[in-house]
């Protein structure tokens, strides 16, 4: 799916790879699994639960990633936070207003 | 008498056109490195044949990269992907260095996350390392940074919860950097690789 044109709200940049940003996904939960935030670097995939790079992180499965949280598939249950997502999940403050940026994909 | 006046004069000539071309080569020489590291240009060695790279070009290989490599890829390129790629089992590749390309990232592919890294994209927040030459270009290059990681040539090497995340200075310009800091900074040349992978599977790979 094209979210091309649409803000990516990111955090910072990735302390893992280098070269990625730590962008803010909303996934949407299941039944039992209210909708919650994750971080997750857009180069490697490293995946944080609190918006902080400092914080543990994590890795999906290379070939089907997995949100750790919910356990669906990351990319059909989570995707990039809008402005509405981000207010939510109540991490406003952990946007990094330099590295939010179109998306271009 | 009279010729061998003029003989000696000619000698003289040629000697002192020898010796200016010769301090201007060696000046040359001199300032070449520091030129590329501050301009990002590639200037040639002396004589080396010019070696411009047009990022735009998907079929071009730097040739001072193609010199050095070994990969032993099929030349005619019949059946591989882009050239150099052998399609192991339905949507999964493999390159001659032993690199996997399987489905995965949020493009749904890595070939697919890969193609984000053979174009600038100036908006991109941050650095964006951008391949020269394009797919196939690109393929080739980091299966040659694979092969010096998995050797230890200029590598450095960390693990991460089963991630490896090699850079590797390939000795010559692979790409830029763009993005809005790369473009802030007039497309400054890349000749590092950092791999990132899981055993032998592509997470990414981008110049920097």
């Amino acid at each position: 799916m094209s979210i091309r044109g649409r803000m990516r709200y990111s955090i910072d940049t990735c302390p893992i790879c280098g070269g990625g940003l730590c962008t803010i996904y909303f996934c949407e939960g299941t039944d039992s699994v209210p909708p919650h935030g994750l971080i997750v670097c857009d180069e490697c995939e490293a995946i944080w639960l609190q918006p902080d790079v400092s914080s543990p992180h994590c890795f999906p499965d290379a070939e089907s990633a997995d949100c750790p949280v919910c356990r669906q598939p990351l990319y059909e249950h989570a995707h990039p936070a809008n402005q509405n997502d981000v207010d939510d999940l109540g991490w406003t403050n952990a946007i990094n207003t330099e590295l939010t940026m179109e998306s271009e994909i | 008498m009279q010729l061998m006046g003029r003989r000696r004069r000619g000698k003289k000539t040629t000697t002192t056109a020898a010796l200016v071309v010769a301090i201007l080569i060696g000046g040359y020489s001199l300032i070449r490195p520091a030129v590329n590291e501050a301009t990002g240009w590639n200037l040639p060695a002396v004589g080396q044949a010019s070696q411009t790279i047009e990022s735009e070009d998907s079929t071009r290989v730097p040739q001072s990269w193609s010199r050095n490599t070994t990969i032993d890829a099929n030349p005619s390129g019949a059946d591989l992907q882009y050239g150099i790629l052998k399609e192991i089992s339905p949507n999964r590749y493999r390159s001659p260095a032993g690199l996997l390309y399987t489905p995965g990232s949020s493009e749904g592919h890595r070939l697919e996350h890969l193609r984000r890294h053979t174009a600038d994209m100036p908006g991109r927040s941050g650095k964006h390392g951008v391949f020269d030459g394009g797919m196939p270009t690109a393929l080739q290059v980091i299966d040659q940074a694979y092969q010096n990681a998995v050797a230890g040539i200029r590598t450095t090497e960390s693990t991460d919860q089963g991630r490896t995340i090699y850079t590797v200075d390939m000795g010559t310009r692979i790409g830029f950097i763009g993005g809005r800091e790369g473009n802030r900074r007039r497309k400054p040349m890349a000749r590092r690789v950092r791999l990132v992978l899981d055993g032998d599977r592509l997470i990414t790979a981008f110049p920097m």
